[in-house]
C-alpha cells in the first residue's frame, strides 16, 4: 500500500485518495480543526505539502513520498529560503513557465452549467475553453480585460493551435486573453459558525457523502439542517457531543452539517466587466444564515465573533470597513466560508442589508514562483568588459542599471595603485551623447546653468543638469568637437533619463538640433594616476590631452575619443572606444602598464578616491530637493546668464536663507557608517552621506547634511568629534589632477 | 528553431547610425545591400556590411550631408541580432512579447520596438523572416531570458 508523511510520521492511503481523505480515513484531520468541505472552497485542510504551504489538501491527490506538514497551530508556516547563489549571475529565467493565448469563450467550472452554457456557445459557432480545477486548469484569477489566470497543473493549455505547439505542455501558468468568461462555478456550502466550530470532525454534507463513497468510516454520525448551539470535545480535539439548535445534547464523533448553501462567487466579485457574466448557482441568491453569535467566523485568519464585535463596537459599521478592521475574509479562503456569516451579522446589527465584499485577484494560494511567472526583473545591462573583470576575480554588483565591479579582491591595493601608480576603471556605464545642429549651442546653453559658448573645441567642461525647481537632475561633461558638435556625458544611472530629457526641451523650444544616445554604443575605460600618461604613451599617444582637453586618437590601434578630466584626484583620460574593441584595448593597456603596478579598480575604490577629492556623487550625496547651493557646487551656476533650466527658481530662492548644505568632515579614527546621524550636542542635525577612512590622510573624510541653521563648525557622529573642513580633502590645489 | 539556438546566434552587428533631418532621411533610396531600420523620424540604423570609412559608408554620408549638413552619422557596433525564421520567431513572440506585432503585407518589412521578455529590443519583420536586435550589453540577458 502506498504511504506518504504526515509531520514526520508514514500513512497509508487508498488509490485516489486526496491527502485529507486519507487523513480522515486514518481519523486525522489536515490541519488543527475546523469543518471541511472536500470541495476546495474552505481553507480548514490547508497544510505545507512538498514544501509548498498553504496547499488545500482536499484538492491535492495523495501521491508515494509526499511529505505534509501540518500548519502551525498559532502563526503562519515560516518562510523557507533558498541557499544564496551566486549575484553576479541573474536569475534569467523564471521557474514557472507563462503561456499566454487568445481565445474566443471561457467557461469556468465544469459543472452541469458550464457544460450547457459550453454546449450553446459552441452551438453558436464560438470556440471555448472549458476550464475546471478538477481537470487541472484551475482558474486563480480574472484581471480586466478580462484575462483569466490560470494554474495549469495538467498542462493542457499549452498546445493550442496558436501556439504552434511550441510552447510545450508541461504545468506552469496560463493567461488566457477572452472575449468572452461565463462564470458557472455553483454554490459552495455553508459552514456552521457557532462555539466549538473549530473542533475536528466537523464535515459538510457533500464532503460527508464523498466520504462514505471512498468507504471512509465516520463513526456516530450525526446531521445537524440548523447551525447548533454548540458543539463540545473530547480531551483530544474531537468532537464528542453537540448542541442542537433546540437545545438537546446529542453524542456523536462525526458532525454532518446540512445548513444550506451561498453562491461560490469570489472570482465572479473580482470581474467588473461586462464581457463576463454568472450562471447557475453561483449567480443565485440565497438565504443568509443566521447571524453568529459567538464561535470562530472566519477560520483562516482565526477571527471570532467576539473579535468582530469589538470592531463594530468601535465604530466601523459597514461590510467592507469590518473586513479591513478585523481582517475577516483576508484568509486562505477569501471569505468563501465567513462571508454570508458576515453578511448576516453586519444585516442584523445595522439594519440594512449589505453587499458583499469585493474580491480581487487571486483567488487560490499560488508560489512566488507561480504569481511571478512572465515577470522578469530589470535587465541589468553587462560591460563589454564583464569578463574580463570576472577573469580578474572581480566582485560584481549592481549599479545604474549595470553589472559592475565592486573591487577586484582588495580595494586598498586598488586605491593605492590610483594614487602611486596607474589604474583603470571601466566608465562605459557613462551616458554619451552626440549633439549637433544649428542650435546646438543654443539648446546646451539654455539645458545647463554653466556657459558652454566659451568652451572651445577641443576642451571640456564639468556641468550640473537641473530641473526647473533648479534641483540638481545630473551632472557630466561637455567636450566641444566643433562650432556646432558637442559630446555630453552624463552619469551612469542618469543616462537613460538624459535622452529623453534633452529631446524633450529641444522640441519645447522648437529648436534645431540632433542629438543621439551613444550610451550602450561606446565603451569607455579610464586610465588614470601618475603613471596614466606614461602609459598611455607606451600604447601609442605620444602627446595625451591636457586637463579639460579631449582628441580623437589611436590608442593602441583602438580609436578612441580622449577626455582628459578627474573624478579620482590623479591625472586621469577616459578613453571612449566602439564596444567591440573594449576587450582589447582593455587588454592592451593591461599588457603595457605591468612594470608600473598597473592594477584594476573596482567602484569600491572609486567611491573613496573622489570623496578624498569631495567629489558628489548625484543621487548618493545629494537629495531629490539639492540645489547647487546646498551642494556648494554655485561655482558651476552662472547667474548672470539670461535663461538656463532651473536660473527663475533658483534665482527666487537666491536672498533667502537655506538651512540645508552639504559639508566635508573629518573626523579621527575610523569612518562611521554611511547614513549615521550628525549630532549637535543632543539634537541630531544632519547625516552622513559619504565616507571613507582615508589612509593616504591618515583620518576620516565625509560628505555629510547639515540641515539646522546655524551650521554648526563642530558635530558627533557615532560618539566622536567631527570637524567641518572644506573640501577637497586631498590636494586642494589640484595639481595632481592637473599634472 | 528553438529559444537557445536562435540566441546563440545573436551575434555582433555591424551597421551606420544615421540621425538626420527626416524630410532627407525619407528622400533617400537606402543601397539595396543593407537593411534600413527607421527607428525614429530622425533616426535610421542600416543593418550590413558597411561602415563610416567603407566606400558604401562614404557614399551614404555623402549623400546625407548634403542634404544636412548638420547630421550625425557614425559607425554603430552597439548592436547584437539575428535574422530568425517567422516560423521560429513566432512561438518566442508568443512567449516573450506583450504587445501587437505589425501586420506585414507582400515583401514589406515593417520596424517594431518594444520588450522581449523585458530586454528592449527592435525587430525589422518580414512575411518570412524577422531581424532581431538588441544592445549588446543587453545580449547576455535577453539569451538566458529567451533560453
Amino acid at each position: 500500500m502506498a504511504r506518504f508523511v504526515i509531520d514526520g510520521q508514514t500513512l497509508e492511503y487508498e488509490p485516489g485518495d486526496s491527502l485529507a481523505m486519507a487523513l480522515f480515513r486514518a481519523r486525522q484531520h489536515p490541519s488543527h480543526g475546523g469543518t471541511l468541505c472536500l470541495a476546495g472552497d474552505c481553507g480548514s485542510c490547508a497544510a505545507e505539502v512538498d514544501g509548498t504551504a498553504f496547499v488545500r489538501t482536499c484538492q491535492t491527490m495523495a501521491k508515494p513520498g509526499m511529505v505534509v506538514n501540518r500548519h502551525p497551530a498559532i502563526g503562519n508556516p515560516s518562510i523557507r529560503s533558498l541557499p544564496q547563489k551566486n549575484v553576479v549571475e541573474t536569475p534569467v529565467a523564471p521557474a514557472i513557465p507563462v503561456r499566454r493565448r487568445s481565445v474566443e469563450a471561457v467557461v469556468i467550472g465544469a459543472s452541469d452549467t458550464g457544460h450547457a452554457i459550453a454546449t450553446m456557445m459552441r452551438d453558436h459557432g464560438h470556440e471555448v475553453t472549458l476550464l475546471d480545477a478538477s481537470s487541472g486548469s484551475e482558474v486563480v484569477g480574472i484581471y480586466a480585460g478580462p484575462t483569466v489566470i490560470v494554474r495549469d497543473t495538467a498542462g493542457a493549455l499549452g498546445s493550442g493551435p496558436d501556439t504552434g505547439g511550441a510552447l510545450g505542455s508541461g504545468p506552469g501558468m496560463t493567461h488566457l486573453h477572452a472575449h468572452r468568461v461565463a462564470i458557472t462555478t455553483g454554490a459552495a456550502e455553508l459552514h456552521p459558525v457557532c462555539e466549538g466550530n473549530t473542533l475536528k470532525g466537523i464535515v459538510t454534507k457533500r464532503a460527508a457523502e464523498k466520504m462514505l463513497a471512498a468507504g471512509v468510516e465516520l463513526p456516530v454520525m450525526v446531521t445537524v439542517t440548523q447551525t447548533p448551539k454548540r458543539i463540545i470535545s473530547r480531551d483530544n480535539g474531537w468532537v464528542r457531543e453537540v448542541v442542537l439548535a433546540n437545545g438537546e445534547t446529542v453524542s456523536c464523533n462525526t458532525l454532518v452539517v446540512d445548513l444550506g448553501r451561498a453562491p461560490r462567487d469570489l472570482l465572479a466579485r473580482m470581474a467588473n466587466d461586462p464581457k463576463v457574466t454568472v450562471h447557475g448557482p453561483a449567480a443565485e441568491r440565497y438565504a443568509l444564515p443566521p447571524c453568529p453569535t459567538a464561535g470562530t467566523i472566519c477560520p483562516c485568519s482565526r477571527i471570532t465573533v467576539e473579535d468582530v464585535d469589538g470592531v463594530w463596537a468601535r465604530g466601523f459599521r459597514e461590510l467592507e470597513l469590518v473586513k479591513r478592521s478585523a481582517l475577516v475574509g483576508t484568509g486562505t479562503c477569501q471569505g468563501g466560508v465567513c462571508l454570508p456569516h458576515l453578511q448576516a451579522y453586519v444585516n442584523e446589527h445595522s439594519g440594512a442589508e449589505s453587499k458583499p465584499f469585493t474580491a480581487r485577484p487571486i483567488a487560490r494560494q499560488l508560489t512566488i514562483g507561480e504569481a511571478a511567472a512572465g515577470t522578469f526583473i530589470d535587465a541589468f545591462r553587462r560591460t563589454p568588459l564583464h569578463d574580463e573583470h570576472l577573469a580578474l576575480g572581480a566582485s560584481m554588483d549592481r549599479f545604474g542599471g549595470w553589472w559592475r565591479p565592486w573591487n577586484y579582491g582588495d580595494f586598498l591595493q586598488e586605491y593605492w595603485a590610483v594614487r602611486e601608480a596607474v589604474s583603470l576603471g571601466d566608465v562605459s556605464t557613462l551616458g554619451k551623447m552626440i549633439i549637433d545642429g544649428p542650435d546646438a549651442l543654443e539648446v546646451l546653453e539654455r539645458l545647463y546653468p554653466n556657459n558652454v559658448h566659451d568652451i572651445k573645441p577641443g576642451r571640456s567642461r564639468y556641468v550640473l543638469l537641473l530641473n526647473e525647481r533648479g534641483h540638481l537632475l545630473d551632472d557630466g561633461m561637455i567636450c566641444r568637437e566643433t562650432g556646432t558638435r558637442f559630446v555630453l556625458t552624463f552619469t551612469s544611472g542618469g543616462a537613460s533619463f538624459a535622452e529623453m530629457w534633452v529631446r524633450d526641451w529641444i522640441e519645447t523650444w522648437g529648436l534645431d538640433a540632433h542629438i543621439i544616445d551613444r550610451t550602450t554604443s561606446l565603451a569607455a575605460i579610464n586610465v588614470t594616476g601618475p603613471f596614466g600618461a606614461e602609459l598611455l604613451k607606451r600604447v601609442g599617444v605620444a602627446e595625451p590631452p591636457k586637463f579639460l582637453q579631449h582628441a580623437h586618437l589611436d590608442v593602441a590601434g583602438v580609436p578612441c575619443h580622449v577626455m582628459r578630466l578627474s573624478f579620482t584626484g590623479e591625472a586621469s583620460w577616459e578613453l571612449h572606444h566602439p564596444i567591440d574593441r573594449s576587450a582589447e584595448l582593455w587588454r592592451a593597456l593591461m599588457h603595457a602598464g605591468a612594470d608600473l603596478g598597473i592594477r584594476p579598480h573596482g567602484l569600491q575604490a572609486l567611491f573613496a578616491l573622489r570623496l578624498e577629492k569631495g567629489h558628489v556623487i548625484v543621487g548618493m550625496d545629494s537629495e531629490l530637493d539639492s540645489s547647487p547651493r546646498r551642494l556648494q557646487l554655485d561655482w558651476a551656476v552662472k547667474m548672470d546668464k539670461p535663461y538656463f533650466v532651473g536660473r527663475e527658481a533658483l534665482a527666487r530662492v537666491l536672498p533667502l536663507p537655506d538651512h540645508r548644505k552639504l559639508f566635508g568632515f573629518t573626523m579621527d579614527g575610523v569612518a562611521p557608517v554611511e547614513g549615521a546621524p550628525i549630532y549637535d550636542g543632543d539634537d541630531i542635525v544632519g547625516h552622513v552621506a559619504s565616507s571613507f577612512t582615508s589612509p593616504l590622510l591618515g583620518h576620516a573624510v565625509m560628505l555629510g547634511w547639515l540641515k539646522r541653521m546655524p551650521f554648526p563648525t563642530q558635530v558627533t557622529v557615532d560618539g566622536r568629534l567631527a570637524t567641518v573642513a572644506h573640501t577637497p580633502f586631498y590636494d586642494k590645489e589640484g595639481r595632481r589632477a592637473r599634472a | 528553431m528553438p529559444g537557445p539556438e536562435i540566441v546563440a546566434r545573436l551575434v555582433p552587428m555591424r551597421a551606420l547610425r544615421i540621425v538626420a533631418r527626416p524630410d532627407v532621411l525619407d528622400d533617400i533610396l537606402w543601397p539595396a545591400d543593407v537593411s534600413a531600420l527607421r527607428i525614429a523620424a530622425d533616426d535610421v540604423m542600416l543593418i550590413g556590411d558597411i561602415a563610416g570609412d567603407s566606400e558604401l559608408g562614404r557614399s551614404v554620408t555623402q549623400t546625407i550631408s548634403a542634404g544636412d549638413p548638420y547630421a550625425i552619422v557614425c559607425d554603430e557596433t552597439g548592436f547584437s541580432g539575428a535574422w530568425v525564421a517567422m516560423a521560429d520567431f513566432a512561438p518566442l513572440a508568443q512567449a516573450h512579447i506583450h504587445w501587437s506585432l505589425p501586420e506585414v503585407q507582400g515583401s514589406q518589412t515593417v520596424v517594431a520596438q518594444g520588450l522581449m521578455a523585458g530586454v528592449a529590443v527592435k525587430l525589422l519583420v518580414g512575411k518570412y523572416r524577422v531581424l532581431m536586435l538588441t544592445p549588446t550589453v543587453s545580449a547576455h540577458e535577453l539569451a538566458g531570458r529567451l533560453a
